[in-house]
């Protein structure tokens, strides 16, 4: 159990005048990501947010060596690390592969699934702002149902793909999902992958103020909501056993869930939601309830 | 032929890690945290919570038996995450336009 | 930290060997005996007998690599550059569609300076579908600086992957290489391949150090962010510097090897037959070449002053040995395998450009011959040349 003042004591490897923008919660999450795993970390970083945020050439922002990759290349390029390391006899250091949800839900998918399969020694963290933010806030394969983007201006129909039940099926020794607003969690289920050899998933939302169109301000509110409205599951699984984690236990009874439209009110990407858009995101919570709760069973 | 020069080296892409490399980004502002230090507890949640990060407990400062949390104006974006989270509410976020100092200098 | 840094072992080759193995093989061997550090392939015909022996050399034990089986070409070459950035030695071999699938990496390897050597099995591209030898996959990436070397026979298959190390790790180079065969010509065929002891491969190839860029925690930078404009003239030009570079480069580690090995298949181009009396080139490439020696032999017994240039290295160009070449030539004949759409032949447009700025501007023919692997014997080239010398004497 990690507490506040113990991650505050934890190395910064996130220096401040970066370029990401006001509030930025890809930074955040990227700053408790290297205080989790330390120093002794080499990075993949393909095309997203983070690859521009780390400011320009020849200066970065980034305190770990990094290489920075073409878009689908996250998981592959970080594979070949480790390959590297392995057979230099180093056992040490932690590859670590941020990637945006485009590059690993869509044009990254296989690359994501074959390093999952092949069991990579790697922790990959998708951290996703459910959209192309980098490019103007595009739709991606993670986008909510609803959400106005620049390619959904009516609101984005049809479910998104969950690419961490995508990673559970590849029967790996950790797969979890986080949450920016709740660093302790975020930080443990790393600190908890880094102990494992092998490749280990972390799905991190990350909400964006400028994607999502609200008040920067409330980028930890919004994230709290999230899991509060029960629209975000956090659950982590060691090797294929589901566990629910403690932040959303209690909204597993849909009775003691915030209304959506809480968690809705803040962000202008819903602003004028169909009705029925709105009903089918509600409708995806639900299904990604049951489907949590099933799999939770299998032993 | 080019004159073969004994001093060449391969360049590649390297960029060295450091403060403020998009620049001094305290100039993105317009609205400025403010601490109120006699509220303060210096929980650090506001610490916890700076994307930058630019905010932190300077636990030698004497002003206090905890310390005292200092903004690096240099690079705070003005997100205003730290007043929006401050248990408290003791930090107020101002319009950069309140900073007279900072127009007078330029003149 | 446990760092070793311990070569990967290549067992069997205490002694000289000689094996009759194909073009796929003898690449094999050769990455096997360079102590690659990473392989990371996916099959595709025809270069897929490459990577299934190393996969034996790996699990048979006698080949040390870590080899990562990618989900398809473009994650090969993401691991490539990933192991290569982390500074170790890495090999993969492709063709085709599979080179293409993973172009935008190796225009990224090249451009970002990690050297890595790949046995290309020049293959046609589709629509149609055909497996047979065609020589666009490869000439197609050309504009990226990639070293491209082009063998017309197995042994110089074997030979040039191990120099094509040497040169690409050079510390005034730092590119990726890709050696290239024709496919099922060289790729299937068998012919016999002289292989030296290890102990003389590790002295020829020390293991690779780079100098320029490693991933290493103890120094940490990044690599590739966002750069303005101004900063890619320095760069860009950096690596015309080390193509540059690299002719003599790699004319000295070809004489180097003929000095060790007694191997010797031209350095940066071929020449057969070329004396103080010929007037007509014929210029080729890859296995057609060897056919087209043949056809000298021909054509000087019917008292034509012809001979060959083959280009073995396509990039860098070798240009100024070109127009030293063809000072006093009155002809020069292109029989090639891969037209550049839109022009003419890829080492037609190359040659000429080269040329134009010598004193002497020969005569040219244009043959774009042995389309998707249709066979170019020796008979057949020598007509095509006697038919182009017939038009001058009209």
């Amino acid at each position: 159990m990690v507490t506040t003042k113990e991650i505050l004591r934890l190395p910064e490897s996130v220096l401040p005048g970066h370029a990401a923008c006001a509030g930025c919660s890809s930074s955040l999450g990227l700053r408790y990501a290297l205080k989790a795993l330390g120093e002794n970390v080499i990075m993949s970083i393909p095309a997203c947010c983070t690859s521009v945020w780390q400011g320009p050439y020849p200066k970065s922002s980034i305190a770990v060596p990094v290489l920075n990759i073409a878009f689908a290349a996250a998981a592959s390029a970080a594979a070949g690390i480790s390959a590297a390391l392995e057979a230099k006899g180093n056992n040490d250091t932690t590859v670590l592969a941020w990637a945006g949800d485009g590059g690993s839900v869509d044009i990254g998918l296989a690359t994501i699934s074959g390093a999952a399969e092949r069991n990579d020694n790697m922790i990959y963290v998708t951290y996703s702002n459910e959209s192309y933010s980098n490019t103007g806030v595009q739709k991606s394969g993670a986008t909510p149902p609803g959400a106005r983007t620049t390619t959904t201006p009516n609101g984005r129909v049809g479910f998104p793909k969950d690419i961490s039940l995508i990673m559970w099926t590849h029967n790996l020794p950790y797969v979890a999902t986080a949450n920016t607003s709740y660093p302790r969690d975020f930080i443990e289920k790393l600190q908890k992958a880094q102990q494992m050899k092998g490749f280990k998933f972390i799905y991190l939302l990350a909400p964006c103020a400028v994607g999502w169109r609200f008040p920067s301000e409330k980028t930890i509110e919004v994230g709290k909501l999230a899991v509060q409205s029960g629209a975000q599951i956090l659950w982590e699984a060691v090797n294929g056993d589901i566990e629910i984690s403690s932040l959303s236990k209690k909204y597993e009874d849909p009775t003691k869930r915030k209304p959506l439209e809480e968690y809705l009110q803040y962000q202008g990407r819903f602003r004028g939601i169909k009705p029925e858009l709105k009903q089918s995101y509600k409708d995806y919570i639900d299904y990604q309830w049951s489907i949590i709760t099933s799999l939770a069973k299998i032993r | 032929m080019p004159k073969v020069k004994d001093d060449f080296e391969v360049e590649t892409w390297s960029s060295k890690p450091t403060k403020g490399a998009a620049g001094k980004t305290g100039l993105w502002r317009t609205y400025r945290p403010i601490i109120n230090h006699d509220e303060c507890t210096r929980c650090e949640i506001c610490v916890l919570y700076c994307p930058e990060p630019c905010i932190e407990l300077d636990e030698k400062d004497p002003s206090h038996e905890k310390g005292k949390i200092i903004i690096d104006y240099d690079y705070c974006k003005g997100c205003g995450i730290c007043a929006n989270e401050c248990p408290r509410h003791c930090i107020e976020m101002v319009k950069e336009t309140e900073f007279i100092e900072d127009t007078e200098e330029e003149k | 930290m446990t760092v070793t840094n311990k070569p990967p072992i290549s067992l069997g080759h205490d002694d000289p060997l000689t094996l009759i193995i194909s073009g796929n093989h003898a690449a094999a061997y050769a990455a096997k005996m360079a102590r690659v550090e990473v392989v990371a392939a996916y099959p595709i015909t025809p270069s897929t007998g490459c990577i299934e022996k190393v996969s034996d050399f790996v699990d048979g034990g006698t080949m040390g690599a870590k080899y990562i089986k990618v989900e398809s070409e473009h994650s090969a070459a993401g691991a490539l550059i990933g192991a290569s950035a982390t500074g170790a030695r890495t090999f993969s071999s492709t063709s085709s569609h599979g080179l293409l699938y993973m172009a935008e990496l190796v225009w990224w390897a090249a451009l970002a300076r990690f050297p890595t050597v790949m046995s290309i099995v020049n293959r046609e591209l589709a629509p149609a579908w055909s497996i047979w030898a065609q020589t666009q996959d490869s000439m197609g990436l050309r504009d990226s600086g990639c070293i491209q070397y082009y063998c017309k026979n197995v042994q110089e298959v074997f030979d040039t992957c191990l120099m094509a190390y040497k040169v690409g790790e050079h510390e005034h180079v730092y590119m990726p290489s890709l050696v290239c065969q024709d496919a099922f010509i060289l790729s299937h065929t068998s012919a016999p391949v002289d292989m030296p002891r290890q102990k003389e491969v590790d002295d020829f190839l020390p293991p690779y150090n780079p100098k320029h860029f490693k991933l290493d925690p103890k120094n940490p930078v990044t690599h590739s962010n966002l750069s303005y404009p101004e900063h890619f003239r320095g760069k860009r030009f950096n690596i015309m510097e080390s193509t540059y570079r690299a002719k003599q480069i790699i004319k000295d580690v070809c004489a180097d090897y003929k000095k060790r090995f007694g191997k010797f298949h031209g350095d940066l181009l071929d020449i057969y037959g070329i004396d103080a009396k010929t007037k007509h080139i014929i210029v080729s490439h890859s296995s057609i070449a060897e056919e087209i020696e043949v056809a000298i032999d021909i054509l000087k017994e019917k008292g034509y002053n012809v001979g060959l240039i083959r280009i073995r290295v396509l990039r860098p160009f070798p240009d100024e040995e070109f127009r030293e070449l063809c000072k006093n030539i009155d002809t020069i004949h292109f029989i090639e395998r891969a037209p550049s759409y839109g022009f003419k032949g890829v080492l037609a447009i190359d040659t000429m450009a080269a040329l134009y700025e010598g004193s002497n501007h020969p005569k040219a023919f244009h043959h774009i011959e042995g389309l998707s692997g249709m066979d170019v014997t020796a008979e057949y080239a020598a007509d095509l040349i006697e038919k182009d010398l017939e038009t001058l004497k009209r």
